[in-house]
């Protein structure tokens, strides 16, 4: 491969690595900044997903002229593969559990859907609770 | 290039600061279980900027075993939230210095 060739993909991986750790600090700032778990955990996921694929791809380029087994590649595919399918388990399983014990400010959601399903499994938890009761009541009756 | 180079390093080493801030900070235990996630984004980001600086593949298996485990903390500390629904909630204008309670009792801390 000629100089200038090797030249411009490293300008290209510098650049790609240069995004990625922008959106990491970027990351940083937030968390420190924003007000609530939920806008901290929007941050968050920048880094983890967009922030490491550009790395990577990256990382990538960068190995492309002094590289020539196939499996590195491979590996940095299933990198992002295993980081794609694990933070969003990670991520939903934080924001529910701190829904549910009530560490979100709730005045800063523009839109609360879930509270209408909660209120709406309770009501019909009660009416199932009073059906039996009517019920248990008309089987004493009639004995 | 140089200059590239240590600008992606000192945003590296900023990030990492800022977010083990909000891992002393807190409030809540989810606030630190999400500190922590994103220093390991920011380990794996350096570990990779430091295999393209130097153009040697040997630290990829590192990187494949974070990006599996990595979640893991998270999800464990999440659920171990969620078994104790009865938690100490400091009254209503007072500070939560256990650093367990509820993110809606402390007054804003900074931003918007």
């Amino acid at each position: 491969m000629s100089d200038t060739f090797v030249q411009a993909l490293d300008w290209i991986a510098v650049l790609c690595l240069l995004a990625g750790a922008l959106l990491t600090l970027v990351a940083g700032i937030g968390l420190v900044r924003f007000p609530d778990l939920l806008s901290r955990m929007h941050t968050a996921a920048k880094p983890q997903v967009l922030g490491l694929l550009l790395v990577l791809v990256g990382l990538a380029i960068r190995l492309i002229p002094v590289e020539t087994n196939v499996f590195n590649v491979g590996t940095l595919a299933l990198v992002g593969l295993f980081q794609i399918v694990t933070i969003p388990v990670a991520g939903h399983i934080a924001a529910r559990v701190g829904y549910r014990s009530g560490r979100i400010q709730h005045d800063l959601l523009v839109e609360d859907a879930l509270a209408d399903r909660i209120a709406e499994k309770e009501r019909a938890q009660e009416e199932a609770e009073r059906q039996e009761e009517r019920e248990q009541e008309r089987a004493e009756r009639t004995e | 290039m140089t200059a590239l180079w240590t600008v992606i390093a000192v945003a590296l080493a900023l990030a990492a600061l800022l977010s083990t801030a909000r891992l002393f900070l807190g409030p809540s235990i989810l606030d630190r279980a999400l500190s922590v996630d994103v220093l390991i984004a920011s380990a794996m980001t350096g570990l990779s900027a430091y295999a393209a600086f130097h153009q040697d593949p040997t630290l990829m298996p590192t990187l494949l075993v974070l990006a599996l485990v990595g979640f893991t903390s998270s999800v464990s500390i999440s659920k171990f939230v969620a078994r104790r629904p009865e938690e100490y909630v400091p009254p209503q204008g007072t500070t939560d210095e256990t650093g367990t309670g509820s993110q809606q009792n402390t007054p804003d801390k900074g931003g918007s």
